[in-house]
């Protein structure tokens, strides 16, 4: 069967909003606010191939990454209706704390496709709450590791004995069965209506006809020998810069991406392996291609990653990964667009290329009187050939909301000072790049602060010369800290954090810009 | 006689109720320039006296659309000037890099900062007066055309506000100052202050549409005019004119109450409602009767969190343009062919494809009924703008148009579906009402999509927006902050504190019904559940939020402590119900046939009057049931029955 112009349009809508609605069944049913709140999760729709059909990303660093989850299990001899864990980063998982379930859908007695529902827990064991521990060197620091398994009560148990927060964990768990299981309620809904080989045969032409766009797209703008370095400042043990290189060849329709004369693998945690990579690398392909081409396995096969064995950015056991799904995988998008830039490709700029993490917290003496405060601060996004960059917004790998400063005064001993753009930060060019934030806490109490960022040695660089955004700056009480920093706070120490702006595109004119 | 009448983009419907139960339903081509122009025309068709006149006005959201307020003034706390271009931090797009969102109402460079912070627990910077007159003597230096105060913690302590707000008063007489406290004293910070600009940016346009309207119908002799809101009650034009934020979603909202009112009348309490007019279709859903009031959170890219029912735009309407990808994949929407130019058939200088178009060539609409007195549809028109298309496959241009329509199909159903999941809802176990003129043509299709066994065609669908107007109860909302977590609280402090609530809803609507409503969540929730406080005992709460919960999110929290965050009351004089009834002795047999393509099949449909059915007649698709202002398609394998209402309840045969 091969669908015509009308049939490829409805079959995409149809997976699609299977895949849209296992998400909305788990992030309405989840019970932890990373979950339910910034959307630190996603839902795919496989074929019984092990083809991604559809997914529902609510953010970028989960696109595609599924893929080889799905391959990991594939590999057990699933039955119909079996359903699996896995959070391996080393077998087909990302960080620790995302833990992902599978179903193999029982469709007419055999096994239809897969349902794959990814979320962020907020605690998976390991030496500190929150299972992002900085400065971990192994990826048992990190927390429990569940290699690819049948999800049984006794397995479920066993990952329950090892985390912090048992019941909000099994909450979540069930969340994501439930929204397995509505993936098969959609494909066998689908095959009542249009019978098993058609739908069969529409996932695989509207795979190829993703393929076929995203080849038209790349075509458009073939080119070899694409090559770029960019550094990550520090990994939580070692304060030196770690290069990530990469040469980019977009040829015949394939975007290959090799990151050969990258770093090895780093002593802390922002190692990441290569499923990671790979999303990130898609990422960038997916912001060349046109809004309407379906995420699927077609965009994937266009896409090819290779990294040395170990490397930073193929990492292996028993390297901690838990940082390099939160900056690692940002960088990694910066370089392959810098590559792209510097090879002419009217790509955007950088943008401010971390998500600035900071942690305020206290342990508490009893059950109960801890807290911790996890906020993530947006800044400049590069400017495009056409656009000044957005200012003030989360870039890259990450899109999640802010805490309003009411709601975080009135629960937590903390102070906002200022609350504003960071004036004059985005990269000057024929259009600016975006400007970044300005974020000034106070400590009403004493407590632990930790932060994680990144670009606060290395500015975003423009394209297209464009100027490069402003690296951001962190300060307690008016003296810097380094990109990576834990300090001890006392009540009225202030802690300021201002994150980048974005690269400029275009050599810059007088009175042009933003 | 009780009179609504629904301006909308392209027409302008008015629906009289009479004392004698009689509905009478008129419509005129909308009058852009001054829509109270096409109002009055409408209404100077109508012979005998009317009581009350029920509008439902586009005016706000036309002026957030296209983006032609005041110019405002913000005055803001020093050091958070930048709220409204923080917003919260995520992105417009997650892959077009370059897109942004809308830009603020304000300038940045009239935002004025105060020296002034309060905190949780009161005053951190005081506000000395010295700093009023600077601030005063700086916003009046801008010249503006309206001022929005939004200070910190103003929800729980507006005093620095009020100086404010009171000194900028006496300073600039005409010119309207709005402080957030006044309009939403909810926490957080950004939500308010981007709802008290729009209020503000509003207000000089709606003040002077609604005084212009108030004085046509009191040249009239209209003895009463009151004006829709997003909520689903009406106001009086003064009232309105200091809310005018919250007639956002105005026309829409009428829909939702028609919709109801229907659904009561036949006993379908939990209903999927689609308004689908010539350019645009929106989703709403009625649960246990009553209408979902989730509010909007955006209108025309304009963060807005007043009280609203839920209404949501779906991405494909009757205006949607149908467009090829260079994958070879047949595409409808996001783009809008809207009021102007409109589809190619209504002749109004539309070239490219809509659903619309698609819908006459398929023979559903009837190019020999007018739509309205001067909007004729043009077949020839339609047919050449799907011929723009070009081959696809080996399809004809009916096969063209069954694809638009199906493809269409395929979107609506989809948002329909994250419509109702989102909020916990299964369709499959709802009534699909489909209205507005283009609604009833898709209910069998868009039932078939979404597994829903049952469709009501609702009587009068061209015009329920209207009908829902004239039948809105007056209504009246105002909200607190409480911010208190369910320990240690008594009954006594949760009457204590909806007192003055109460108090105040007396005096702005007297004799009305007052009901009391709490916001609750589980302490650190993003979100709340509002629930209504029949008993105020905290535990009753507790277990009513608990109950809430479950039902709308599938689980109860798994013991985590909760809080009663926000205060609302509404205060309610309710309206007569519409008597829906079926024509008498009214029709029962077709009136013709014609030939329709449904499915991609050509077929010959009954042709019944949709206006003129006797209860009981049993109609067997495939149907048309042709209306005065809509269309109804009944599929084959579907079977209606009218009902005594004159609505259709049609089934899977």
């Amino acid at each position: 069967m091969k669908l015509d112009a009308v049939g490829l349009e409805v079959m995409a809508l149809a997976f699609a909003s299977i895949a849209e609605e296992m998400g909305l069944v788990l992030v309405r049913s989840a019970l932890s606010p990373n979950i339910r709140e910034r959307r630190d999760c996603s839902a795919a729709l496989f074929d019984a191939d092990g083809e991604m059909i559809a997914q529902a990303a609510h953010i970028p660093v989960h696109l595609g990454a599924m893929t080889d989850s799905v391959a990991a299990i594939r590999a057990l001899t699933p039955a119909p209706g079996d359903v699996f864990i896995l959070n391996d980063p080393y077998a087909g998982g990302s960080h620790l704390p995302d833990v992902t379930l599978i179903e193999a859908l029982a469709v007419e007695g055999a096994i239809g496709g897969y349902s794959a529902v990814r979320a962020h827990h907020s605690d998976v064991g390991g030496s500190q709450p929150g299972s992002m521990p900085v400065g971990a060197r192994t990826i048992e620091e990190e927390g429990v590791i569940l290699a690819p398994t049948r999800l049984t009560p006794e397995v479920e148990r066993f990952f329950l004995a090892h985390v912090r927060t048992a019941e909000t964990r099994r909450g979540d768990l069930a969340a994501q069965r439930a929204a397995a299981a509505r993936g098969g309620d959609g494909l066998r809904a689908l095959v009542t209506r249009y019978g098993g080989p058609a739908v069969r045969a529409a996932a695989r032409d509207l795979i190829g006809y993703a393929a076929r766009r995203t080849r038209a797209a790349l075509s458009n703008i073939a080119r070899t020998g694409l090559a770029a370095t960019d550094w990550l400042e520090g990994d939580g043990v070692d304060e030196m810069d770690l290069p990530i290189t990469v040469r980019v060849d977009i040829q015949e329709g394939v975007f290959s991406a090799d990151f050969a004369g990258t770093a090895p693998a780093a002593r802390g945690n922002v190692n990441c392996p290569l499923a990671v990579t790979r999303s990130a690398v898609l990422f960038v392909v997916r912001t060349l291609l046109p809004d309407d081409i379906p995420t699927n396995a077609g965009v994937q096969k266009t896409v090819r990653v290779v990294a040395p064995e170990g490397c930073l950015v193929n990492a292996r056991y028993p390297s901690a990964v838990a940082a390099g799904n939160v900056e690692t995988s940002q960088r990694i998008v910066d370089t392959v667009f810098l590559a792209l830039a510097r090879g002419g490709l009217p790509v955007p700029a950088q943008g401010q290329g971390t998500m600035n993490n900071v942690t305020l917290g206290e342990e508490g003496r009893g059950k109960g009187e801890g807290w911790t405060y996890y906020e993530t601060i947006g800044g400049g996004q590069g400017a495009s050939r056409g656009a000044a960059g957005p200012s003030a917004v989360h870039v890259g790998m990450s899109n999640t909301r802010n805490t309003p400063i009411e709601v975080l005064e009135m629960e937590l001993p903390l102070r906002v000072r200022t609350y504003a753009v960071r004036r004059d930060s985005g990269g000057a060019g024929k259009w600016a790049g975006g400007e970044g934030v300005i974020r000034e806490f106070e400590a009403l109490a004493p407590m632990e602060a930790n932060v994680v960022s990144e670009r606060r040695r290395h500015a975003p660089s423009g394209a297209a010369g464009g100027k490069p955004g402003a690296p951001g700056r962190n300060t307690l009480n008016g003296t810097p800290l380094a990109p990576k920093a834990h300090a001890r706070l006392a009540p009225g120490d202030v802690l300021r954090i201002e994150t980048p702006g974005g690269g400029g595109w275009g050599e810059p004119e007088t009175g042009g810009g933003r | 006689m009780r009179v609504g009448v629904d301006v909308g983009g392209t027409f302008t419907d008015l629906v009289a109720l009479a004392e004698d139960g009689t509905i009478e339903v008129r419509k005129v081509v909308t009058t852009p320039d001054d829509p109270a122009v096409g109002l009055f025309q409408a209404v100077d068709g109508l012979r005998g006296p009317i009581e009350l006149l029920i509008h439902g006005t586009t005016v706000a959201t036309n002026a957030l659309l296209e983006r032609h307020g005041a110019r405002v003034v913000l005055v803001a706390t020093a050091g958070f000037e930048d709220l409204l271009w923080l917003r919260r931090q995520d992105r417009a797009a997650l892959y077009d890099l370059a897109r942004d969102h809308p830009p603020p109402l304000v300038a940045r460079a009239d935002v004025v900062g105060v020296a002034e912070r309060m905190g949780p627990g009161g005053t951190l910077v005081p506000l000395v007066d010295a700093e009023v007159e600077r601030v005063v003597a700086a916003v009046r230096a801008l010249d503006p055309g309206a001022v929005a105060v939004a200070l910190l913690f103003a929800f729980r302590h507006a005093a620095h506000e009020q100086r404010l707000a009171a000194a900028l008063r006496a300073a600039l007489h005409a010119i309207p100052v709005v402080a957030s406290h006044e309009v939403l004293p909810v926490f957080r910070e950004y939500e308010r202050t981007s709802t008290v600009t729009v209020e503000a940016y509003l207000r000089p346009r709606v003040g002077a549409y609604l005084a212009r309207t108030a004085a046509e119908a009191g040249r009239r002799e209209i003895p009463e005019l009151r004006i829709m809101t997003s909520s689903g009650g009406s106001l009086a034009p003064a009232a309105a004119a200091v809310r005018a934020a919250s007639l956002a979603l105005s026309g829409p909202a009428g829909g939702v109450v028609g919709a109801r009112l229907v659904g009561e009348a036949v006993g379908s309490p939990d209903l999927l409602t689609l308004d689908m007019g010539g350019t645009s279709a929106d989703a709403s859903l009625i649960v246990g009767g009553a209408p979902l009031a989730d509010g909007v959170g955006a209108v025309a890219g304009v963060p807005l969190t007043l009280p609203s029912l839920l209404i949501e735009t779906v991405s494909a309407g009757g205006g949607s343009i149908a467009w090829m990808d260079d994958g070879g994949a047949l595409k409808v929407g996001p783009e809008s062919a809207g009021a102007v130019p409109g589809p190619a058939c209504y002749g109004r200088g539309g070239v490219r494809p809509t659903v619309t178009d698609a819908c006459l060539v398929l023979g559903w609409l009837d190019a020999e009924q007018p739509l309205a007195a001067d909007v004729r549809l043009d077949l020839v028109a339609a047919e050449a703008a799907v011929a723009t298309l070009g081959r696809v496959g080996r399809r004809d241009r009916r096969g063209v148009a069954a694809g638009i329509v199906e493809v269409a199909t395929a979107a609506m159903a989809r948002a329909l579906k994250r419509v109702s999941m989102a909020r916990g809802l299964d369709p499959r176990r709802m009534v699909l009402l489909p209205f507005g003129g283009a609604g009833p043509l898709f209910g069998c299709a868009l039932a078939d999509v979404l597994g829903m066994k049952r469709v009501v065609i609702p009587p009068h669908s061209g015009a329920l927006s209207a009908l829902g107007l004239a039948a809105a109860a007056e209504q009246v909302e105002l909200m607190a902050s409480f911010h208190r977590t369910f320990s240690g609280l008594a009954r006594e402090d949760v009457t204590a504190a909806f007192e003055p609530l109460c108090a105040r809803a007396q005096v702005e609507l007297p004799g009305a019904v007052v009901t009391r409503e709490a916001a609750c969540r589980f302490v650190g929730q993003g979100y709340e559940l509002t629930i209504p406080v029949a008993d105020p005992e905290p535990y009753r709460l507790e277990e009513a939020f608990l109950h809430a919960h479950l039902a709308r999110y599938g689980h109860a929290g798994g013991g985590q402590p909760m809080e009663l965050v926000n205060l609302r009351v509404v205060a309610r004089r309710p309206a007569p119900p519409p008597h829906f009834r079926s024509q008498v002795p009214g029709v029962r047999a077709p009136v013709g046939r014609r030939p329709v393509t449904v499915r991609g099949e050509r077929v010959t449909a009954d042709v019944w009057p949709g206006d003129e059915l006797a209860t009981g007649v049993a109609i067997d698709g495939p149907a048309i049931l042709a209306g005065a202002d809509a269309t109804a398609l009944l599929e084959p394998g579907w079977r209606g029955r009218v009902h005594a209402t004159g609505a259709v309840l049609v089934k899977r045969r």
